[in-house]
């Protein structure tokens, strides 16, 4: 008993002893250190590559480069804590994850637009200028827009085999109901093959209309009309015949009868999934041969459009808790203008992490231990190399898209839930038991007016009457 | 023995029940470990299958791609269960003997003290800035062990079983001359073995399974939880299996992902499977277990 209780003790002392150990504090460099919170993996070879842009950084910006790679499942809980437990750090991944308007709400990120105007104002002009219209907020900006690919249009992916071998001519098709035909086929002679898969978070074919508030897409604005009058998706025509369609392939056999509970992206559906929707890129057919294993032709179907949402995926924001965010400014200039630097960052050291080919192209090298892919995270996109095997003008091509693109009227607009927040909980929380009303496998005649009722229930008139009156003074 | 021609039909009702009973609890288990076996692609033309088509081991050689990574988080892993178990079981079990004491005046007190947490908490935030910020816990080992060392749930389930051992036998024990702490760790602890075994294997389990404390506080990578690593593997699989990801690949070989899940469920549910024996026999004494003759 004697030698429990002298363990107990022994242990009281080791723990306190812990309690007590505060990390060492950082060597007082005269040389700052910015810490860069990113969404990836750990990359075991990111010392090496930070130390060469290091040797630079020192010179060009006075201060060193530090990124915490932070898994992507886990980022968005630990950004939240970070900024809410004031964690000091500098630069940090915004947008799919870590949501950019949150973020800014919550207070985490800092107000740079000085910043950039002194600092960096070339920037201003690196960036395309929808895209910082669409990241202000109180008329300043809290994050630097990643440039890449924003408007991408909604596309139909086909598998090739199959075209061929029913003889489909995909591009004559006008809008998605032309695949019908084909699907038939494919359904009377392919029984092991889903002819057409709902693909996780793609529901009825609706492009006339553009969502406003990020992740609720049931309040839609006709993207033609002036007046940006809010309507229910729900109730448009369009999404009427989208899901009664999506019904009647369901019931015609085209889509899985098992849907509701399959996951579109495991083993079995990559294999079989014959045709799906997805938005389109240039260059994709090469990376979905290499996901799905067989050859993909890719026809699009809906006008390239730019939206705030597109342009709020990928964003650097700079911490409120940095204390040299003059610098992180300069990091990011440097980024997007000095495309070696921006490059190294991408793929690492040449010869190490990848191989060189020309100007344009270059390999990773398997198991170098970096490769973050993360060229949408680190600057200008269309300044990173291109993996072997792409096609030469991808980047151009997308730039193409980007600079053809029609402009959502609302670009910039940003909801401010405030007064509405109990009945936006509300509404997500019908959607969530509704989700199967987009893949065809309830009836939709009697579950469409009972999910609209709900939602009527739920307040979604409020939410409209106070969305439209933001919109009538945003686009006054 | 013998049985009545009725006793023998619910005997044989009551076999028939368990054997589906254990049937549907093992099924998806054997499936598992079929799963994990066979090739990926048998997967795709077949679906799942018991006795796979194809052979693989695949699957196992994904997952211990990197054995020095796994094996340090199982014993990262089975060090902060193995000593949180042993001290929470002692610490919850020293604070719910007193509650028992009448001669313990503020033990409605501290009962309420207790049962006041677990209507109330800190909330995440606080909690995380607690722990990081004042007690330094991040990034150490203690962070897994130390907060909710005391679950108050845990505490009242003891107590309750407490409080039907018998008086008399602390009575006589004191009128021998021993103390309180002869009473609490040579009678109250043996006596109680069933609900400390219990409440043991579950705190065990818990932090067996424990996956979030190391996504919000554990950095080093030497101090992943074997959970947590697991679930990163799959993350970063699904990843790969993405649009993103395979645009970033080298090669276009298919990587097993489906076997990979099942495989991983194994390697985690293996340990836990070995432990459960050991705690088995308590549960089936804990109801048999007397102390007072006559």
């Amino acid at each position: 008993m004697k030698r429990l209780l002298a363990f107990c003790m022994a242990l009281g002392m080791v723990l306190s002893a812990a309690g007590c150990k505060s990390k060492t504090a950082a060597t007082s460099d005269e040389i700052p250190t910015l810490i860069w919170y990113l969404n990836c993996s750990n990359q075991a070879g990111a010392d090496a590559v930070l130390e060469k842009i290091n040797e630079r950084l020192v010179n060009e910006i006075g201060a060193k480069l530090q990124i915490k790679f932070i898994d992507p499942g886990a980022y968005n809980e630990k950004m939240n804590m970070n900024m809410a437990s004031g964690t000091e750090f500098d630069l940090c991944f915004s947008g799919y994850v870590n949501n950019y308007s949150n973020a800014v709400k919550q207070g985490g990120l800092m107000q740079i637009k000085d910043i950039i105007d002194k600092e960096a104002p070339e920037l201003w002009n690196l960036i395309p200028d929808y895209a910082w219209k669409s990241i202000t907020v109180n008329d300043d900006v809290y994050a630097v827009p990643n440039v890449q690919l924003y408007a991408m249009p909604q596309a139909l992916f086909i598998d090739k085999n199959m075209v061929e071998k029913y003889q489909f001519d995909y591009e004559a098709m006008k809008n998605i109901n032309e695949i019908e035909p084909f699907l038939d086929k494919i359904k009377e002679n392919e029984p092991d093959m889903y002819a057409y898969q709902p693909e996780f978070g793609v529901g009825p074919w609706v492009t006339d209309y553009e969502t406003i508030v990020t992740g609720f897409n049931e309040l839609v604005v006709k993207k033609d009309d002036d007046k940006c009058k809010v309507v229910k998706r729900y109730e448009t025509q369009e999404y009427i015949d989208g899901v009664n369609k999506l019904r009647d392939w369901y019931q015609n056999g085209y889509i899985r009868k098992d849907i509701s509970s399959a996951d579109s992206s495991d083993a079995v559906s990559l294999e079989r999934t014959v045709s799906y929707a997805s938005s389109y890129k240039p260059g994709v057919e090469a990376d979905v041969k290499k996901q799905r294993g067989k050859d993909f032709v890719a026809k699009t179907l809906s006008a390239n459009y730019v939206t705030s949402d597109l342009c709020l995926q990928t964003l650097t924001g700079i911490s409120k808790t940095s204390k040299h965010p003059d610098k992180a400014v300069k990091l990011l200039y440097l980024l997007h203008s000095d495309k070696e630097l921006y490059n190294t960052l991408c793929h690492g050291i040449e010869g190490v992490h990848y191989k060189k080919i020309d100007d344009t192209f270059y390999a990773p090298i398997e198991n170098s231990g970096y490769n973050p892919s993360r060229d949408w995270a680190f600057g200008n996109q269309f300044n990173s190399y291109l993996m072997e095997g792409k096609e030469k003008d991808v980047w151009e091509k997308s730039q193409d898209l980007n600079d053809s693109a029609k402009q959502s009227r609302l670009l910039g607009f940003n909801f401010n839930t405030e007064k509405v927040v109990n009945e936006i909980s509300r509404c997500t929380a019908v959607l969530g038991e509704y989700k199967d009303l987009e893949n065809g496998s309830v009836d939709v005649d009697t579950t469409l007016p009972r999910f609209s009722r709900k939602l009527q229930d739920a307040g979604i008139d409020v939410i409209i009457e106070e969305l439209q009156k933001q919109i009538d003074e945003f686009i006054k | 023995m013998l049985y009545s021609k009725r006793q023998k039909l619910s005997q044989a009702l009551l076999i028939l029940f368990f054997v589906i009973l254990c049937t549907l609890i093992i099924y998806p288990f054997l499936l598992l470990v079929g799963v994990s076996l066979s090739s990926e692609k048998a997967i795709g033309q077949y679906g799942y299958q018991l006795i796979p088509k194809e052979w693989s081991l695949a699957s196992y050689k994904y997952v211990f791609e990197n054995p020095s990574a796994i094996l340090n988080a199982y014993k990262v892993t089975a060090i902060f269960s193995v000593t949180a178990m042993v001290l929470s079981v002692l610490l919850m079990a020293m604070m719910a003997f007193p509650l028992t004491r009448k001669e313990v005046r503020a033990r409605r007190a501290l009962s309420f003290f207790l049962y006041f947490t677990m209507l109330f908490s800190g909330g995440l935030v606080p909690t995380y800035i607690l722990i990081t910020k004042y007690l330094h816990l991040n990034d150490t080992i203690w962070v897994y062990i130390l907060p909710s060392l005391i679950s108050p749930w845990y505490v009242f389930m003891i107590r309750t079983f407490f409080q039907d051992l018998p008086e008399e036998i602390f009575e006589s024990v004191r009128l021998d001359g021993g103390t309180s702490y002869t009473i609490f760790f040579r009678f109250v602890i043996p006596l109680s073995k069933p609900v400390l075994a219990t409440v043991a294997l579950l705190i065990f389990l818990g932090k067996w399974n424990d996956w979030y404390t190391a996504l919000l506080y554990i950095e080093d990578e030497s101090l992943m939880s074997l959970q947590y690593l697991l679930q990163r593997i799959m993350q970063n699989l699904k990843l790969l299996q993405s649009l993103e990801g395979s645009a970033s690949m080298v090669s276009t070989e298919k990587i097993p992902s489906e076997t990979v899940r099942m495989a991983m469920a194994v390697v985690v549910a293996g340990p836990a499977l070995v432990v459960f024996p050991f705690f088995q026999k308590y549960f089936v004494k804990g109801l048999t277990v007397g102390s007072v003759k006559g």
